[in-house]
């Protein structure tokens, strides 16, 4: 089911390639638009920057790209970013490169600031030198926009089962819709939605619960679609259990020696139907801690 | 200062590797990016065992007491994480800003009081504006889900040592409600 929302999304980056015609024509003086970013995946060499050219191209080719609801512009610097926002075009999600040639990190955190000061925008600091940057992001001038960005490493395919790519990705196309084509481990799954998950992101905690590995193994044995059927049918055949006690309402999970005797609980259910009864997040809660009220 | 005593020590139980208590998958016993990071937060760690309150301490209002037995003991806002080490508590408040952890990067987490290295046990504590501290011991990586009645008393024991006194065991007060 579709939102009825469209969305901009900016592209900041130095390593967008420069081609002859568009530095001849001062293209990259303003704003890419859709249709250079695309000639540009087309003809430039993306040198070292493979992560970003996926990237692009995945936004560009998404449905909602291609039916206009998700505008994406590309900017080779964040001061030209800064002059279109002046000139009123306000984005809603950014994919900020913090590495800009000579500059210095406190410059890269300056023009941030500046950003975040002049949008309401969504931003993925996104680095190549991603391990450099939190003692610039950890500082107090950041704390009042603390819920509005995040910092990923360019290419980063093993923090979790989503690669960063796919994680920003699969974001943007949440934002404007709950059912898309997602694409993890670079596998393309279709996201239904569905009883069990809300979004796609709610797979990391699915991740956060069974590992990478058996997620992994699982995606391809439900067919590359996450609809409430398979999820189901997932769960149905684990054999793991949780304990209840009814009286104080507390799940708990069977590892968990000291809970059990201090509460002793009686009922033993199934995964299945714990996910139904009380959700994917308390669940994930139990399993984290050993005990949960539901 | 109520830096561990040998006795407390034993009691208490051996230093352990993060989540080496665990009986989780190997592959989600695994310490991610930002996760063992120490140093942009060790000005802020808190000594238990030469004060009784973190600086600038967010404290559980009365009212909300109930909210944090309704969620049985968990509340992310007023929390803070501890662990014990081999000379005493470290404690630090779990909304703490760890952007290198791109996956929740509002929280900090146990190992991030260790730097990924050993410690005794580990749990979320509160601290009441009434001066009643409230303890759990929910940590997967040092904490107590399987652990015994008797180190989870003498983990207990050694909080009062220090200065906590008006202590609440938030598993008790489960049991109770």
């Amino acid at each position: 089911m579709k939102m009825a929302n469209k969305l901009n999304l900016f592209i900041i980056d130095d390593q967008i390639p420069a081609i002859p015609e568009y530095v001849e024509n001062l293209v990259y003086n303003t704003k890419l638009d859709a249709g250079s970013l695309k000639h540009l995946l087309k003809v430039a060499e993306w040198k070292g920057q493979h992560s970003l050219k996926r990237l692009t191209s995945d936004i560009l080719r998404s449905d909602h790209a291609q039916s206009g609801d998700l505008s994406t512009y590309g900017f080779t610097h964040p001061s030209i970013c800064l002059d279109e926002i002046d000139s009123g075009l306000q984005p809603d999600l950014i994919i900020y490169d913090w590495e800009y040639g000579s500059e210095s990190n406190i410059e890269s955190a300056n023009l941030l600031i500046e950003i975040l000061n002049s949008t309401k925008a969504f931003i993925f600091v996104y680095s190549l030198v991603r391990n450099e940057i939190p003692p610039f992001l950890n500082k107090l001038e950041f704390d009042a926009f603390a819920d509005r960005f995040q910092l990923f490493l360019k290419g980063d395919t093993e923090s979790s089962i989503f690669s960063s790519e796919e994680f920003i990705l699969q974001y943007i196309l949440t934002r404007l819709s709950k059912s898309n084509v997602i694409k993890i481990q670079g596998i393309t799954v279709t996201f239904n939605e569905n009883g069990y998950l809300n979004n796609p992101s709610d797979i990391l905690h699915l991740e956060s619960i069974f590992g990478r590995a058996f997620l992994l193994d699982r995606i391809k044995s439900i067919g590359f679609t996450w609809s409430e059927q398979n999820i189901e049918n997932m769960l149905n055949n684990l054999d793991d259990k949780l304990l209840l006690d009814e009286k104080r309402s507390l799940l708990i999970t069977p590892d968990s020696t000291l809970f059990i005797s201090k509460f002793n609980p009686e009922l033993e259910i199934s995964l299945l139907e714990a996910f139904k009864r009380y959700g994917l997040l308390k669940v994930r809660e139990a399993f984290e801690t050993g005990i949960v009220k539901v | 200062m109520a830096e561990l005593t040998q006795e407390e020590k034993d009691k208490i139980g051996p230093l352990i590797a993060p989540f080496s208590r665990s009986n989780k998958k190997p592959e989600l016993c695994v310490i991610k990016d930002g996760e063992s990071e120490i140093e942009p937060f060790i000005n802020h760690l808190h000594d238990a065992a030469s004060d009784e309150e973190p600086e600038n301490v967010v404290h559980l209002k009365v009212e909300e007491v109930e909210t944090l037995i309704a969620n049985a003991g968990r509340f992310e806002e007023k929390c803070y994480l501890w662990i014990i080490d081999d000379k005493s508590i470290k404690m630090l408040k779990e909304r703490t800003r760890n952007v290198k952890r791109t996956h929740k990067p509002n929280c900090i987490c146990h190992t991030n009081l260790t730097g990924g290295e050993y410690a005794r046990m580990g749990g979320e504590v509160f601290f009441c504006e009434d001066g009643r501290v409230f303890l759990n011991p929910f940590s997967d990586r040092y904490g107590g889900r399987n652990i015994t009645d008797e180190q989870w008393e003498a983990t207990k024991d050694y909080f009062k040592n220090v200065g906590y006194t008006s202590l609440v065991d938030i598993i008790e007060l489960l049991q109770t409600t």
